[in-house]
């Protein structure tokens, strides 16, 4: 039985932790049929086993992963799942995947992670309403986790209509962040100084 | 409005703070190692305590930080209703560790551990722990730091 084969049976297996390693070996091997394989683990009862079949599904770089991975985002029941689906997304750039980060955004707030992972992933979204959602968590987030990757994220997609929230984020109690802003502000004054002895 | 920051030296820092409004002066912080409260505890490995931690969630782990900004006069610290910082002498807790009573954890050796996991979707994560705990200043305490070595900053 060659490893492919191997792997497919422990699918079967009626142990969750044997069906996760198996789907990361999927996601490893990436066989031609990867995605149909992953596929139905989805939609399994075992939460962990749904979070692995997301993380899977993102690395197998199928583009008909994308509306699956963004239904598990938008309404799995359980919040490590849908951080998982959101992580995932992280592989592809699309609109559908920017409109469901700043959907996230306005979320009621559970846990760390989900604000998190689109504070990161919101930097690949040269767009204002990326920008407006950055500014709700670099503001508005009580979550120093959440706000330290927005800072990243926003001094990325800089600009001048920024410059009053970098301002605002000067009162941060993370060092970090502080930090961040005040090379934002900079950038945004040698650009302006620029403009003007052009 | 007068603004402090404490920042540790980049090589060591001499203390760790924490910001932490629920404190009772007199009181340690953390659960002691292999307690029946540690046991209980929600969060039990340092990617969840991290990453996955929700308001009134127990774990194990006490986050400290290396530097951590102290505003008074009229302002107050953004996120903490109280304004209640701690500080530790870093060489109070090597003490501690030495004796067993505690364990620390620093942004590297909790990616490591994250990163042994045999799970992908959590070895994953090791990097984005280790960069978000360094640009928290973020240090983990696993055990019991008793009474004596914790000193009211403000």
């Amino acid at each position: 039985m060659d490893e492919l084969q191997a792997v497919l049976a422990q699918l079967e297996n009626s142990n969750p932790n044997i069906r996760e390693s198996a789907l990361d070996k999927i996601g490893t091997l990436k066989p031609d049929n990867a995605f149909e394989i992953i596929l139905p683990f989805l939609s399994e009862s075992n939460p962990e086993v749904r979070e692995t079949a997301a993380c899977n599904l993102g690395e197998i770089n199928d583009s008909r992963s994308l509306v699956h991975l963004i239904n598990l985002a938008k309404n799995d029941p359980e919040e490590k799942v849908r951080s998982e689906a959101l992580s995932a997304l992280d592989n592809f750039r699309a609109p559908e995947i920017l409109i469901c980060l700043i959907n996230e955004v306005y979320r009621a707030k559970k846990s760390r992670r989900p604000r998190q992972i689109v504070a990161q992933q919101l930097q690949h979204y040269d767009d204002e309403k990326a920008v407006d959602a950055l500014i709700i968590l670099l503001l508005g987030d009580e979550d120093v986790y959440v706000r330290i990757f927005a800072a990243d994220s926003l001094l990325a997609l800089n600009r001048y209509r920024l410059l009053n929230v970098w301002q605002k984020t000067l009162n941060d109690e993370s060092t970090y962040v502080i930090e961040i802003a005040n090379k934002a502000i900079e950038n945004l004054q040698n650009s302006e100084e620029l403009l003007e002895a052009g | 409005m007068k603004e402090e920051v404490e920042k540790a030296s980049l090589t060591e820092p001499s203390f760790l703070f924490r910001a932490d409004d629920y404190y009772k002066t007199g009181n340690p912080v953390g659960f002691e190692l292999g307690s029946e409260d540690a046991q209980q505890a929600d969060i039990q490995n340092p990617l969840e305590h991290v990453l996955d931690k929700e308001s009134g969630d127990t774990s194990i782990y006490v986050s400290f930080s290396t530097a951590i900004k102290i505003t008074g006069g009229g302002g107050s610290i953004k996120f903490t209703n109280k304004n209640k910082i701690l500080k530790v002498a870093l060489e109070a807790l090597k003490q501690l560790e030495a004796e067993g009573k505690i364990r620390i954890y620093t942004p590297e050796e909790v990616a490591e551990l994250i990163r042994q996991n045999p799970k992908k979707k959590i070895s994953k994560q090791a990097n984005n722990v280790k960069g978000a705990m360094e640009k928290n200043g973020e240090i983990l305490i696993e055990g019991q730091i008793p009474s004596e070595f914790i000193v009211p900053v403000t």
